[in-house]
């Protein structure tokens, strides 16, 4: 039978710590971190604006797909929905089915109204545009 | 980074003024040795490096609860043992069943961060059979070579029950290398 010493003497024979880490990761952990900490109550330090934990890219993907999948869930909802009270408007209601021309005919104001609705502005397209 | 004072950081974390720089000195003298701590619970480095982050936000974001009646460290490490263990339960909950055959020795013997022999693998297998609370005080006790009063504060148990979860924490891993050798 295998006493703790006998392990411990055959783990001594191999490296005392059988694990390592990436070049410099210790040097670099103590910035990464502090840049990731969330700002207190009335502080004004610019890098401790992201209360993020760093994650791996699949869940990041993950967080920014459901996001997005959820904005264009409302967009399209109200896409829909004003296409519907445009409809009921003009009745009798038109002989033809609706067009590439009826739904142009949403002016730019209302899908700004579309897009304030969803709370999404030029730089959150841009973000998602850009990868990130 | 000059001397690390525990008594003046502490004083230092209690100002909101000084906190972040003092807890930018605990960052750099701590995580080390918790990140050592961790990864053998862990057992691989990029899981070792989201409980290490996740331990000093949680210990930033609770600071206020700290008490002078422990060391720093010391609740540091009650932290991370915390969280390496919540995070070890939830990732075998979600274990995919392709993982399911594949055994931590041999995973740990093709990861690039391992560098040790069959023997330094199987010991790691051994300890992650153990149930929660001994494959803690096993990895404080054995690997952190750390003194039973320290553990007694942070596991908040008596020396003599830490002395018996011990001894029983080594007889299952002996009994584990009787039976795969």
């Amino acid at each position: 039978m295998k006493s703790e010493i006998e392990i411990k003497k055959r783990l001594s024979e191999g490296p005392t710590n059988p694990f390592r880490v990436p070049e410099n990761y210790f040097e670099d952990f103590t910035a990464r971190m502090m840049s990731r900490l969330p700002a207190e109550e009335g502080e004004t330090s610019t890098d401790a604006t992201t209360p993020v934990i760093e994650m791996n890219a699949h869940k990041r993907r993950g967080k920014w797909m459901s996001w997005i999948t959820a904005v264009a869930a409302v967009m399209v909802g109200v896409v829909i929905g004003l296409h519907i009270v445009d409809n009921n408007q003009n009745t009798p209601a038109p002989t033809t089915t609706p067009t590439y021309a009826s739904v142009q005919s949403v002016s730019e104001e209302e899908y700004e109204d579309m897009a304030e609705y969803a709370m999404i502005d030029a730089g959150d397209v841009y973000a998602y545009l850009s990868g990130f | 980074m000059g001397t690390f004072n525990e008594e003046i950081i502490i004083n230092q974390l209690k100002d909101p003024k000084t906190r972040r720089k003092a807890f930018e000195s605990v960052v750099g003298q701590y995580s080390e040795k918790l990140y050592w701590q961790i990864r053998r619970i862990v057992n691989f480095h990029d899981d070792a490096d989201d409980v290490l982050q996740n331990t000093f936000l949680k210990a930033w974001t609770n600071i206020d609860s700290f008490r002078n009646d422990s060391k720093l460290y010391t609740w540091l490490s009650r932290i991370a043992i915390n969280e390496s263990l919540s995070y070890v339960a939830k990732q075998k909950t979600n274990i995919s069943i392709d993982n399911e055959d594949i055994n931590l020795a041999e995973r740990l013997e093709s990861d690039n961060y391992f560098d040790g022999d069959e023997t330094a693998a199987m010991l790691q297998e051994a300890v992650d059979q153990l149930p929660e609370k001994q494959k803690a005080v096993f990895t404080l006790k054995y690997f952190q070579e750390m003194k039973y009063e320290d553990m007694s504060q942070i596991f908040g148990t008596s020396v003599g029950a830490l002395k018996a979860s011990y001894h029983l924490a080594v007889k299952k891993i002996e009994e584990y290398f009787n039976n795969h050798d």
